[in-house]
């Protein structure tokens, strides 16, 4: 018994004394120390910086804050916003984010770990230059939305991330200007198939060109849109406008930056606030009637200057690109004629989860079955396998055009790119004779901007850096006109001038930058709240 | 010379006014000067016994072991009993007596703590006694000089003595050269004096002092009452055996001075209560360090879930540093200690308990009728400017009922949700004996509680086997093992798969939307229909088996020194089913609509999950103890250290062909998932303890411990936790002979220690790198509809956190007074938990999972006081236990990041932790001028809406008006016990509520809408243009400005003290004579009611319990009224 005992005690003493005992780890996830040993790891991390790098939301959801569409749920933050309500406490919308930015700076403060052996030094180098474009591109939009922001290029403490102050807008400008500069040369200008949708060299250089364009180095932006237009880049115009934003055609020649979707695993939900309450969707973005109004006819005039627009039937004879980005009322989607002027239709504006303008945006739903029963859904539009254009060549040929105006270079080149934009859409083409000063060339190019790209995110943004908000978003904000819709033929009858009122906006100055969170100002001491706010 | 010998009194004691008055200042002056506490638990009055052919010397000893009761008979009278056999469990000192006595021609009586055996007749004459007679006379006093009457004075050796007369005088006779007397009387300690011839003698007798020898288990050990000096609480068996309670923590509450125990949920199986030890220590923020105290069961680190209420022995709650610090590494939200039922010496000893209960809730949200809930919808969408959803054709349609199509109905969601008869039993036998060497207990124990919602179900499966064995004369061994197997059921909704929705929906969906149609289609809203869930096959069921060993050794190589080597093991394993049924809605409408689909939820899917905690426990204790005249010195050393590991794996497969299955393999592989995680943690320990008393007068006791942590990083990983108390009995004391026989025990207490606390996450200084993002989305991306898997950091990692410390100091005072018949304790603590481990918000360039911090520190000062009171009259004993305890919480740092905001509720330095935050509303805007010219929240706000008040006068209502609204944690809870025993009934009244305390009504109050709000009867007051109410604002629908969701205001806050009488009991124990032929020993059967009355002032639906845990997503208190059965053979 005492051996027994004895037995026990030494046991129990030993095992006491097990010098790791108390070094546990995490058992179901990596640790730095145990990542890091072959590219494959390196692959694994690079995707982590991809993960939600870009949203398909915002995409979708920005000209909500736009004279473009207007958002009927005050829960969704855009209209609080847009209508000049937000505050640091309720900001509306939040962009105010670094989990990407932290993510690539994690990648790049620790790819240099993987031993050399182990990895492809071409690839490595890419891979950094991946990860660099999007940070760098997240900086852009963080600067963008937020002005000065605080910049890192590594990962923080605790009381870093606390204390950080921020870095002046121009110098993140410049900053992402160079980053781009640095890596485009590292960036493939096309991937294999299984890569494709990584950042090219073109991404990174087009992006480059907006980011000069947006801060006025318009012949920096000349110069750089100009690289794309020639060997090695063969970009084009996809040819059929409406079809373009359709799933299966994603990743076509004119694609230069987008963000991917996969079905499942990845997927997209966002295209329910987009159809019609008759389709399923919720309706939250609402082309408004500015929107509308800002398409030309198809004799290539503005509907104020052209004598043959009939405000009774304001849908006829417009530019091809209304009737693709637009449901309005009449027009033939999913096989029924679009009707939110009757009060018995499911569409009716006011309805639940219909638009109380009387339009919903078309683009990127063309065709709701593209995601019933295919590979790109299974018949529910909130979990789908569509990809968002970010970046397309369209944008690189009207950003060329728009540096050459602002320039003062004003030649045949500037017209040229606008009309190969328009002629796609057979839209009659545009010349010195018709626009030939820089002003009247400003108003057009920034009016083929909106009509090209609605819907698109980027209107808010050309807003803003044109400074044009106190004219184009202060005040009432319309839907269609009242009327009947024939449910038989798509024939419209509308009565002039009674365009539903749905809301009323107010823009001040300091509405150019969003306010920065309440939560973060109180959390670091040291940040300083955009003015006006 | 008097023959005395035919009857002894019991003596008496007559209190007078002066008496009382004293004692009453007494009091006063101790309540007032004292600085301290300790709870009375009282020695179990209870008697188990078993043996055959034994002393009646040697029962009495036993039973006074047992009870502290004292023995008091002439000796001779019992000489001649015969050898008795006896056999009794958990009996009364009558019963014990009785069956102990039988037979014998004595007659006995229970005078306070004393029995008095006498001749049951006149006994002839004694002989002329054998020695020669003594001379002797004098008088007895009490401990403050006050003569006794009654007291006897036996000669010793002989049946000749005397009483004493009123003026406490006694004379003996025919006195011999030397002669021992011995003086006894009820209520005070037996004295024996040697007396030499003629003598006159005056003796003073000292009150018994029952409590002397009561053992309260602490820490690694077990410690006598009287010479305790940190601050615990003692709940004994009856407390768990005697009412019909679903689980342990449920039956602390209120029982305990010092421990809070709140219960918000009456789910079967997820009805444990949250206790708190002295207010709450820590747990500021997400994730944070866990405020709940330690359970040790049996020596092991466990949960209270898995004791079987009828096993426990004791609960011994460690309350202060002091107490507690020998389990410092966890020990700062204080220490739940959990005895089982040991076997004793004796024959074997059966004994059977059980009851049958039914539940119902307690309290109901009364939602307005479909007609009111239209009317009042109506009303807020023409407030809101809009038009009016319902016509009076529909509204009177919803009155009267006569559409039967569905389309008008007065759904009652809550009846049809709440109609399972909830049935709950619970069935126990517990068996045990054994002899000198070796004693076992064995229990078995089914429970079963069916819930009121249809397909909740609880049940347990107890099984428990305790065995202690001496060896060989230096070792001893013990063995305790357990087994628990707990399956548990509830109903799933199809969207958003949970119990919790269901009630939500059935707590929000309208009266207006019928259960079914006519045509038997379901009625459903968007989220869907809550009774076609219920109804459907969809089933959450999780089956848990806990294995539970302990085996340990004990030798004893030297006396007085014990080496005690064990080792624990658990084993906790659970499997989930989950089957999610699909579900395809019709279009409703009168009897004969064809059954068109319309609405789908699905697809059906099953998750099959199993998960696994193992722990184990090597432990290495020495103890020495020793004398050294009147020093004594106990000397614990010991060694520990502790892991355990959990994972859980999960499958998960959808789209199965019908609602029948349970597996997964029976599914499409399109759409499967799996899942799977794991965690680990290891602590090691050295730890010692001293006590000393000189005389049980003067005591100290010092503890030290030593933890390390696996949680913390190398370097920061141990801790050490000191605690030092000291007492001083001051009622041992000769200058306090004079008052003793008033005050009978009198004792201060002092402590201070430093306890830790290391109970969060595990792995907090090692970043991760994980495939899942904080909110558990896969970190993935797609390239040209390929999927691209990926990492990301996740959670960051502070390696410089280090243990959460808790410094306690308090002080105590323990006294009794009339004879111990008045108990009284009070203590004053003071606990400051600083270092807390607790998340702090970061800035958004972070962007990780924000580490743990050492960033809080707050404040809880109490007190806590007990009052006890237990007499009788005649045969009516009676007793009366009451607890109060106050704590106030504060925040005392929180590193600059306060005020850390959630929903209604904020942390910031000065407030308590649970704090409600918002809008302070200053009434009720009656007229447009009202409005005119205040600072308004939005442009809608008019007449009838609240007003609020502009705290920082920038002329708008904003966050930053926002204010301090009280605290949901209750400032004040109590306990009080009422019990009466007459002839075998016995009735027991148990009140137990809390005072100083706030709640929010929140969603309970209902909401008006069209088809997923329903308002109950507040709204019915509320204001309109014909009615001015100033109690109720106007009705809302879209707009936010009155709302309490949206903009919490002290305008929904209200007083949420109450005080409930959480159990009567009204129980019968069957007269011997009647079960002694049955060869039963007791018999007892009971009523007991639960949550059976509410006082308060709350809303009369909203159980006051819950308070601001209240939520339209839990499972509403249930009362219980149950009938139950006690049998010991």
């Amino acid at each position: 018994m005492k051996k027994l005992t004895i037995c026990l005690f030494v046991a129990a003493a030993l095992t006491g004394c097990k010098k790791d005992f108390l070094n546990t780890a995490p058992l179901d996830a990596y640790s730095n120390s145990t990542l890091w040993k072959s590219q494959n790891d390196a692959l694994a991390a690079l995707n982590g910086c991809y993960n939600g790098w870009e949203l398909g939301d915002n995409v979708v959801y920005d000209d909500c804050i736009s004279d473009n569409a207007y958002d009927q749920f005050p829960w969704e933050g855009y209209e609080t916003f847009a209508s000049g309500l937000a505050t640091p406490g309720n900001p509306g919308i939040n962009k105010y984010d670094y989990v990407t930015i932290q993510r690539c700076n994690w990648f790049l403060d620790n790819i240099d770990n993987v031993p050399a052996n182990k990895i492809d030094a071409t690839i490595k180098e890419r891979m950094k230059a991946e990860a660099r474009f999007i940070r760098a591109y997240k900086y852009f939009v963080l600067s963008q939305d937020y002005g000065d922001v605080p910049f890192v290029e590594h990962s923080l403490t605790p009381t870093e991330a606390n204390t950080i102050k921020q870095k002046p807008k121009a110098d993140i400008v410049s900053y992402v200007i160079s980053e781009l500069n640095t890596i485009a040369p590292s960036l493939p200008v096309s991937y294999g198939s299984s890569d494709i949708g990584r950042i090219t060299r073109g991404a990174a250089l087009a992006l480059k060109g907006r980011v000069e364009l947006f801060n006025g180095k318009f012949t920096d932006c000349i110069a750089t849109t100009q690289q794309l237009m020639q060997s090695p880049f063969s970009y084009s115009l996809y040819p059929n406008y409406a079809e373009m934003f359709r799933p299966q055609n994603a990743d076509n020649a004119e694609t230069v930056l987008d963000v991917q979707y996969l079905l499942n695993t990845n997927s997209a939900w966002v295209l329910i606030v987009l159809a019609p309450n008759s389709s399923g969707g919720w309706s939250s973005v609402a082309p408004t009637q500015s929107l509308i109004d800002s398409y030309e006819t198809i004799n290539g005039k503005t509907i104020q200057s052209d004598p043959t627009y009939d405000p009774a039937q304001p849908y006829k004879n417009r530019d091809p690109r209304m009737e693709a980005s637009i449901i309005r009322p009449g027009s033939m989607y999913m096989g029924n004629y679009f009707d939110p002027l009757s009060k018995t239709s499911s569409d009716v504006r006011g309805g639940n989860n219909a638009s109380p303008t009387g339009y919903n945006f078309r683009k990127y739903i063309q065709n709701i079955d593209d995601f019933n029963g295919t590979s790109y859904g299974a018949g529910d539009i909130s979990n789908t396998g569509q990809t968002f254009m970010l970046i397309r060549y369209a944008e690189v040929l009207l950003m060329y055009a728009e540096a050459k105006i602002e320039a003062g270079q004003i030649d045949q080149s500037v017209y040229d790119a606008i009309n190969t934009v328009r002629t796609r859409v057979s839209m009659p083409s545009v010349t010195a004779a018709m626009y030939p000063d820089q002003a009247s060339l400003r108003t057009l190019v920034r009016r083929e901007r909106r009509v090209e790209f609605a819907g698109e995110g980027l209107r808010w943004y050309d807003i803003q850096r044109w400074k044009t908000a106190t004219t184009v978003l202060d005040g009432d904000v319309y839907g269609c006109q009242d009327g009947t819709v024939n449910t038989s033929t798509g024939a419209v009858t509308l009565v002039p001038n009674t365009n539903v009122n749905i809301g009323n906006r107010a823009f001040a100055d300091k509405n150019y930058l969003w306010p920065i969170p309440q939560k973060e100002i109180d959390i670091n001491k040291s940040l300083k709240q955009n003015s006006g706010y | 010379m008097e023959n005395f010998s035919r009857e002894t009194h019991a003596c008496t004691n007559r209190l007078n006014l002066t008496k009382l008055l004293l004692i009453m200042k007494a009091t006063i002056l101790l309540v007032v000067i004292a600085c301290l506490h300790a709870s009375a638990g009282t020695m179990a009055q209870k008697v188990t016994l078993s043996g055959r052919n034994m002393l009646l010397d040697n029962v009495f000893k036993q039973i006074h072991d047992q009870t502290g009761y004292q023995f008091f008979y002439r000796e001779d009278l019992l000489k001649q009993a015969p050898l008795v056999s006896i056999e009794v469990k958990n009996a009364s000192i009558d019963e014990t007596l009785k069956e102990c006595l039988a037979g014998l021609p004595v007659t006995y009586s229970i005078v306070e703590k004393t029995i008095v055996i006498k001749p049951a007749t006149a006994v002839p004459t004694v002989e002329a006694p054998l020695l020669p007679p003594v001379d002797v006379e004098g008088t007895i006093l009490d401990e403050s000089g006050k003569p006794v009457a009654n007291a006897s004075i036996v000669v010793k050796g002989t049946t000749f003595g005397a009483t004493t007369d009123i003026n406490g005088k006694f004379q003996i006779k025919n006195s011999q050269e030397s002669v021992s007397l011995i003086i006894s009387c009820v209520g005070y300690q037996k004295q024996e004096i040697t007396v030499k011839g003629h003598q006159t003698i005056s003796i003073k007798l000292k009150p018994v002092d029952t409590s002397l020898e009561e053992m309260v288990i602490v820490g690694y050990g077990s410690q006598k009452k009287t010479t305790l000096t940190g601050s615990v609480s003692v709940a004994s068996a009856k407390d768990f055996t005697d009412r019909p309670v679903t689980n342990v923590t449920n039956a602390l509450q209120g029982k305990l001075s010092g421990v809070t125990v709140t219960t918000d949920n009456g789910q079967p199986g997820r009805d444990d209560g949250k206790i708190y030890v002295r207010g709450i220590g820590t747990g500021i923020g997400n994730d944070a360090a866990v405020s709940s105290p330690m359970v040790v069961v049996d020596g092991m680190v466990a949960t209270l879930t898995e004791v079987n209420p009828n096993d426990i022995e004791s609960i011994t709650v460690l309350k202060d540093a002091s107490s507690a610090a020998i389990y410092g590494a966890r020990a700062s939200n204080g220490v739940i200690l959990v005895t089982t039922k040991k076997g004793k010496k004796g024959s074997l000893h059966i004994s059977y308990d059980g009851y049958v209960g039914q539940q119902s809730i307690t309290r109901k949200p009364d939602f307005l009728p479909s007609y009111q809930q239209a009317q009042l919808y109506n009303e807020a969408l023409v407030n809101e400017g809009g038009a009016k959803k319902w016509s009076d054709t529909d509204i009177q349609l919803f009155k009267d009922g006569t559409d039967k199509s569905g389309a008008h109905p007065n759904t009652d969601w809550l009846a049809l949700a709440y109609a399972q008869k909830a049935l709950q039993s619970s069935n126990n036998v517990t068996v045990s004996g054994g002899d000198e060497k070796t004693k076992y207990m064995f229990s078995v124990g089914y429970f079963n509680q069916k819930g009121n919602v249809l397909k909740t179900q609880y049940e347990k499966y107890n099984m428990r086997f305790n065995l202690n064995s001496q060896i060989a004369k230096q070792l001893g061994f013990n063995a305790n093992v357990s087994y628990l197997y707990a399956p548990f059921s509830e109903p799933v909704s199809t969207y958003a798969t949970s119990f919790s929705q269901i009630i939500r929906q059935i707590n929000r969906i309208s009266n207006t939307v019928p259960y079914k149609w006519e045509n038997g289609a379901y009625g459903y809203v968007s989220d869907g229909s809550p009774m076609a869930w219920l109804e459907s096959p969809s089933l959450n069921k999780w089956q848990n088996y806990t294995f539970t060993g302990n085996i340990g050794l004990d030798y004893s190589p030297i006396t007085g020194l014990h080496l005690k080597p064990s080792f624990g093991y658990r084993l906790a394993t659970g499997q989930q089913q989950q089957f999610v049924s699909d579900i395809q809605y019709y279009k409703g409408g009168a009897a004969g609509t064809p059954l068109t689909p319309t609405k789908y939820q699905g697809p059906n899917n099953l998750t099959n999950a199993a998960d696994r905690t193992t722990y184990t426990l090597l432990q290495m204790l020495a103890e020495y103890e020793k004398a050294l005249g009147q020093h004594h010195f106990k000397l614990l050393a010991g060694a520990s250290q502790e892991y355990s590991m959990y994972n859980i794996f999960s499958a998960y497969r959808q789209g199965f062909l019908n609602n029948s299955i349970t597996q997964i393999d029976a599914g499409p592989k399109d759409g499967q998932a799996t899942t799977g995680s794991a965690n680990d943690w290891a602590l090691q320990s050295v730890f010692g303890r001293l006590t000393y008393d000189w005389a049980d007068k003067y005591l100290l006791e010092g503890n030290i411990r030593y933890d390390g942590s696996s949680r913390f990083a190398p370097g920061k990983r141990w801790g050490h936790f000191p605690s030092f108390s000291a007492g001083w009995v001051i009622s041992k004391e000769s200058f306090f002979d004079n008052l003793k026989s008033t005050v009978n025990l009198l004792k201060l207490r002092a402590s201070w220690g430093r306890l830790g606390n290391q109970q969060i996450l595990p792995y907090p200084t090692i970043a991760t790198v994980a495939t899942k993002d904080i909110n558990k989305n896969p970190i993935t991306y797609s390239f040209n509809q390929g999927l691209a898997s990926g990492v990301a950091p996740v959670n960051g990692a502070n390696t410089d956190i280090q243990w959460e410390s808790t410094e306690t100091y308090g002080a105590g005072i323990d006294a009794a007074f009339l004879r111990n018949r008045l108990t009284f304790s009070f203590d004053l603590f003071n606990r400051n938990t600083d270092n807390i481990l607790m998340i702090l918000p970061l800035g958004a360039p972070y962007s990780l999972g924000a580490p743990y911090q050492n960033a809080g520190a707050m404040v809880n000062k109490g007190f806590e006081l007990n009052l006890g009171y237990a007499d009788h009259a005649g045969k009516l004993n009676y007793s009366v236990n009451g607890n109060v305890t106050y704590t106030k919480n504060t925040v005392t740092d929180l590193k600059g990041a306060g005020p850390i905001i959630g929903s209604g509720t904020f942390v910031d330095v000065g407030y308590p932790l649970k704090s409600l935050y918002g809008l302070q509303a200053t009434g009720i805007y009656q007229t447009k001028d009202d409005v005119k010219g205040t600072a308004v929240i939005n442009s809608k706000v008019g007449p009838g809406d609240l007003q609020y008040k502009d705290q920082n006068k920038d002329g708008v209502i904003d966050a930053k008006d926002r204010v301090y609204l009280g605290s949901y944690f209750p400032k004040y809870t109590f306990g009080l016990t009422a019990t009466a025993e007459y002839k075998g009934f016995a009735l027991s009244l148990f009140f137990q509520g809390a005072a100083a305390v706030k709640a929010s009504g929140g969603n309970l109050i209902g909401q008006i809408g069209a088809d997923v709000q329903k308002p109950t009867s507040v709204f019915l007051d509320r204001w309109t243009p014909d009615n001015h109410s100033t109690t109720f604002p106007r009705a809302w629908y879209k707009y936010s400005q009155n709302d309490p969701g949206t903009n919490p205001s002290s305008f929904w806050v209200k007083d949420a003290s109450y005080v409930r009488l959480k159990n009567i009991q009204l129980s019968y124990s069957l007269p011997k004579a009647w079960i002694s032929k049955a060869h039963l020993s007791n018999v007892r059967v009971f009523y007991s009611g639960q949550n059976v009355l509410t006082f308060t002032k709350f809303y009369k639906w909203i159980d006051p319990e819950v308070g601001s845990a209240g939520s339209i997503y839990a499972y509403p208190q249930v009362m219980v009224n149950s009938i139950g059965l006690n049998v010991t053979f």
